[in-house]
């Protein structure tokens, strides 16, 4: 049993270390490529964690290989358009210029229902307002709105307003995050005045979010967002 | 740049990991066949080779942890399991059991040192 632990815990850590290397992606946005060694990875995993018998060493030495030759696919897959073509394929244009393209739909294996099903995913439930549709070599369907069924943007109705900027949390929990605050510029002095100010200290916050133009968002622990 | 330089360090890795474990297993199995092959010897000619037998057995125990970490468990313990017998056997005069179980090792052995030959065979 106890063998069965630290194996569990040594597989967890180089599992850990692969998806880790290999970056941040959900399944759904995952390429083609990721996806398979993704699979891989746990069925590798699964062998010696199952069968005590079998080497850990086999199992690791197959992780760290797939990270190799998928670092070396996707740094190949930048440089070379060929490349990344094999390896992830091609998007597909569904609906072209208002018009749906049924060849395009045979090609990819999609049914009138899975079109209009991803549309509506896409908050489209009229097809006839769709002029672009792209099927995304990760499955998803980016959608553009024929001109006169987008909805108007600030810009369109001549509207200023101020530059949006980006509130980072400086309290979490009571505990001051330093790296915010180094992004922000601001010192621990600084931002006790503004504690001060609104009449609270860093321990009594739950959360406290500040941008650059000194928007400040506090949500004190104990009350209701 | 930095994925690059992981993913040349776990090559780097796996490639140290690889010929380790060839220079380790070529080098511990050869040393044993050859040691159960004197004992074989000696057991013909003397008709008891209880001393050869022992010392076998003794360095397969010294080896017997490193080659767990690159060969399955399974086939150390066969190993471990006809090494004994042949040590039993190995006590007792013109005994075909001795023999037997002297060939198994040697097999068991061969099995080992086949494993780590890149060939058609251990690919597919």
């Amino acid at each position: 049993m106890i063998t069965t632990i630290i194996r569990t815990i040594i597989l967890y850590i180089f599992v850990t270390f692969a998806i880790r290397v290999m970056g941040k992606r959900q399944i759904g946005d995952m390429q083609p490529n990721e996806l398979v060694i993704t699979l891989l990875i746990s069925e590798i995993v699964a062998i010696p964690l199952q069968d005590i018998s079998q080497p850990i060493l086999s199992g690791v030495v197959a992780i760290f290989m797939l990270i190799v030759l998928e670092i070396v696919m996707s740094c190949l897959s930048l440089k070379s358009v060929k490349i990344r073509k094999f390896m992830s394929g091609n998007s597909v244009v569904i609906i072209n210029n208002g018009i749906v393209d049924q060849n395009a739909m045979k090609n990819v294996r999609m049914t009138v229902l899975d079109l209009v099903e991803q549309l509506r995913g896409q908050n489209v439930f009229d097809i006839s307002t769709v002029a672009f549709a792209v099927l995304e070599i990760n499955g998803n369907l980016s959608v553009l709105l024929k001109s006169g069924d987008q909805p108007a943007t600030v810009k369109d109705m001549g509207i200023k307003k101020e530059k949006a900027a980006l509130p980072l949390p400086v309290i979490s929990d009571g505990k001051v995050l330093m790296d915010s605050l180094k992004a922000l510029n601001i010192t621990t002095e600084t931002l006790n005045k503004k504690l001060h100010a609104n009449h609270t200290t860093a321990s009594e916050v739950f959360l406290m979010t500040l941008d650059r133009y000194d928007n400040i968002s506090i949500v004190k622990k104990g009350s209701n967002i | 740049m930095k994925r690059l330089i992981i993913a040349a360090i776990l090559l780097a890795l796996v490639i140290a990991t690889y010929l380790t474990s060839l220079f380790y297993i070529t080098d511990s199995c050869n040393t044993a066949k050859s040691m159960i092959q004197n004992t074989i010897k000696v057991y013909s000619e003397k008709e008891t080779a209880e001393k050869e037998a022992k010392n076998t057995q003794k360095y397969w125990d010294k080896k017997e942890p490193l080659l767990s970490i690159f060969v399955n468990h399974d086939r150390i313990d066969d190993i471990e399991t006809a090494i004994s017998l042949m040590n039993v056997y190995a006590k007792i005069p013109k005994n075909e059991l001795f023999y037997e179980y002297a060939d198994n090792v040697k097999v068991l052995i061969h099995q080992i040192l086949e494993d780590t030959k890149i060939t058609m065979h251990s690919i597919f």
